[in-house]
């Protein structure tokens, strides 16, 4: 007993001994973006596309990396022992990516490597293997692990997203439902249509996408197939047929009716086509958006004097109100984590992209400038892309859900707008 | 012939050993006594001394035995003993006068002694009074002593406290500096790291002792001491406040001005 009592003494001498060296605690920090060095990759050279340079683009666009330009680099390492970790440090870099490209066959492959500079440790390794057209898939493959081990957070630059162009001038492809990666490459037009095309969706599996066109002369919501780019007529209601969303599970479409007088929100089993009325007023309710675990619907109603976001149970059918900041809260959209909400609010007349903690109420305009709108949230729930106007025209712009980065994408021909951020494949 | 020496035998040999004596006595017993005497003047000189006190009744000793030989000189009628004799006497006499002279110089040397052992007393209780009186002064000096070194000890202390905490600052300070933290940190996650500095202030190893789970936030953490590297100030800091303190120091990352 004595014994134990003279132990746990010990014991608690000890512990006081090793609690008293001085202790530090470090409550705040800066949150720079981290100081990146691409190498250019070996043998990449002469290529269609600069691998290095779509990284280095990547990076610094989620603004979380700040890539170091390669006229400032003392050497080129494609290899650890080509790597002197001093004069990356003087560089500033606190990463460090290099590799080397060579062919198997038709096929390129990437084995890289990122290293912390400051540790002068190896963080990952991995080789990405593509064909002739794949190049800029090698890139995003390396810029979505390197963002990953960097930040903890996965990429997004490997995404697709949508998007509708409008090139303002009467054709029979004025209205062009696009295909694209998230960086606005290698854009591929899906649907061309004399008439209107709007709302574009991705089902979760990003296997299916539904969208509202006009072209035959009644708005209809369509089903399209992208493997094999078959489309599917959902509804071709009297009135509006407009906002469709997919459920997490992908079997229902959310969508605005106004076939029984104001429009109302729908759910339609893809299956059978068969319809669940899910608010019932005289008032407006539209844009809905599946919550997460699909339990209930997000849309916009009117039903309160001025545009406000509600959220409707499926099984209860009982609606609550959800935004109570400002005169005009529109066009919601979930974030992946469930926990907030991106929408269009307006503030003194201008209409911006907020984001709202669904938990506390608190809300932030993430955007500063006109008429923002139609939000889509990325998959990593980090960024989400928007559409805006620039110099008279219809552009992409994109914003870190922290508001920290804002980024306009390339801007093409005639009006863009609607971007839709494909979920993860 | 014979017969008259056999006749004359008894006074012979009375003759010969009274002779003896005497030869014997003169030999033996009269000059120690004048050499006594010589001696005695030169030591009488130090009657200040302590000690002859006690040397004093070894005379009186030295006298008596004077008067017993003088006892057996007056036996014989012998011319040179009867002069040894006055000769002694006037020894004895003199002897006898500085003998008395002795006793008085004793005597007051032994008041004097008194009266030096009572000064002494009083001067040693004088001496014991004062120092007692100086030990209390002495104790008390020594308590205000003790205080003053404990209150200088308890100053060093604070003082050392407050240069570990400027210190302190001063690390925290460059450290948050260069933290940037990912966007997956979130409030509430927390890294402690433990880091070695050498007097020169620079950061030789950095180790994570507690990680948060995630990577890219414990990463953040040690980048941010490497990125600091040395902290120079240290230099300037006393040696022995640097080892007691700033050896090994951990670090505990707590992102609390996150909005998330």
């Amino acid at each position: 007993m004595i014994f134990r009592i003279a132990l746990a003494a010990l014991f608690v001498l000890s512990a006081m001994n090793a609690r008293a060296s001085l202790f530090i605690e470090i409550n705040r920090g800066n949150d720079n973006p981290a100081p990146i060095a691409i190498v250019p990759f070996g043998q990449s050279r002469g290529l269609s596309e600069n691998i290095q340079a779509i990284v280095a683009a990547d990076l610094e666009r989620s603004g979380f990396f700040n890539p170091i330009p390669t006229t400032d680099m003392l050497a080129m390492p494609t290899s650890r022992n080509e790597v002197v970790f001093r004069d990356w440090r003087m560089l500033g870099a606190n990463f460090l990516v290099i590799g080397k490209l060579v062919t198997e066959g038709d096929k390129y492959v990437l084995r890289y490597e990122l290293y912390d500079v400051l540790a002068q440790k190896n963080i990952h390794t991995a080789t990405v293997k593509a064909g002739v057209n794949g190049l800029r898939d090698i890139a995003h493959a390396v810029s979505d692990a390197v963002y990953e081990k960097v930040t903890g957070i996965r990429g997004i630059f490997a995404t697709k997203m949508l998007y509708v162009q409008d090139m303002r001038k009467p054709s029979a492809s004025r209205y062009r439902l696009v295909y694209a990666d998230v960086d606005g490459a290698r854009a591929r037009t899906l649907q061309a249509s004399s008439e209107p095309i709007l709302s574009p969706t991705w089902a979760s599996d990003g296997k299916r996408i539904a969208y509202v066109s006009f072209e035959t002369t009644r708005p209809a919501i369509y089903i399209m197939e992208l493997a094999t780019g078959r489309k599917t007529q959902m509804t071709s209601f009297r009135g509006l047929n407009g906002a469709p969303s997919f459920s997490p599970d992908g079997n229902q479409l959310a969508m605005v009716l106004s076939k029984d007088g104001s429009p109302d929100i729908y759910v339609m089993n893809i299956q059978n086509k068969r319809l669940q009325r899910i608010t019932n007023d005289s008032y407006i309710d539209t844009e809905p958006n599946w919550s997460v675990d699909g339990s209930g619907v997000i849309f916009t109603s009117n039903r309160g004097g001025s545009p406000q976001i509600y959220q409707v149970n499926l099984k209860s059918g009982r609606p609550e109100r959800l935004t109570f900041e400002g005169d005009y809260n529109a066009r919601p959209r979930v974030s992946p984590d469930g926990k907030s909400l991106v929408m269009v609010h307006r503030q003194n007349g201008v209409f911006h992209i907020a984001s709202q903690d669904i938990a506390s109420g608190n809300m932030r305009i993430l955007t500063e400038t006109w008429l923002d709108e139609s939000p889509s949230i990325a998959p990593n729930g980090a960024m989400l892309l928007y559409a805006t106007q620039h110099n008279g025209k219809g552009v992409l712009g994109a914003v870190s859900m922290d508001a920290g980065v804002k980024f306009r994408l390339p801007s093409s021909q005639g009006d863009v707008r609607e971007p839709a951020w494909a979920p993860y494949f | 012939m014979i017969r008259s020496i056999r006749e004359y035998t008894l006074p012979i040999l009375a003759a010969v050993v009274l002779h003896g004596i005497l030869v014997w006595t003169v030999v033996h017993v009269w000059q120690p006594a004048k050499e006594e005497a010589n001696f005695k003047r030169p030591e009488f000189v130090k009657a200040t001394l302590v000690e002859l006190k006690t040397k004093a009744p070894e005379k009186k000793v030295s006298g008596s035995k004077v008067n017993k030989v003088d006892l057996t000189a007056n036996k014989k009628k012998d011319a040179s003993a009867e002069k040894k004799r006055r000769q002694k006497e006037a020894a004895a006499k003199k002897a006898k006068i500085l003998k008395e002279k002795k006793t008085a110089d004793a005597k007051a040397k032994a008041a004097k002694e008194k009266a030096a052992l009572k000064k002494k007393e009083k001067q040693e209780k004088a001496a014991a009074e004062k120092r007692a009186k100086e030990e209390s002064r002495k104790r008390q000096q020594e308590a205000v002593d003790k205080a003053l070194r404990e209150e200088e000890m308890m100053l060093a202390e604070q003082a050392e406290a407050q240069t570990v905490n400027s210190f302190k600052a001063i690390i925290m300070e460059r450290i948050a500096q260069k933290w940037s933290r990912p966007p997956s940190a979130r409030k509430g996650m927390l890294c402690e790291l433990v880091i070695q500095l050498v007097p020169t202030g620079k950061i030789i190893t950095v180790n994570v002792v507690k990680g948060s789970g995630n990577d890219a936030f414990d990463r953040s953490a040690e980048q941010a001491v490497r990125a600091v590297d040395q902290i120079p100030e240290l230099q300037k800091m006393d040696i022995a406040v640097f080892e007691r303190n700033f050896r090994t120091i951990n670090l505990l990352f707590n992102p609390e001005d996150r909005r998330l």
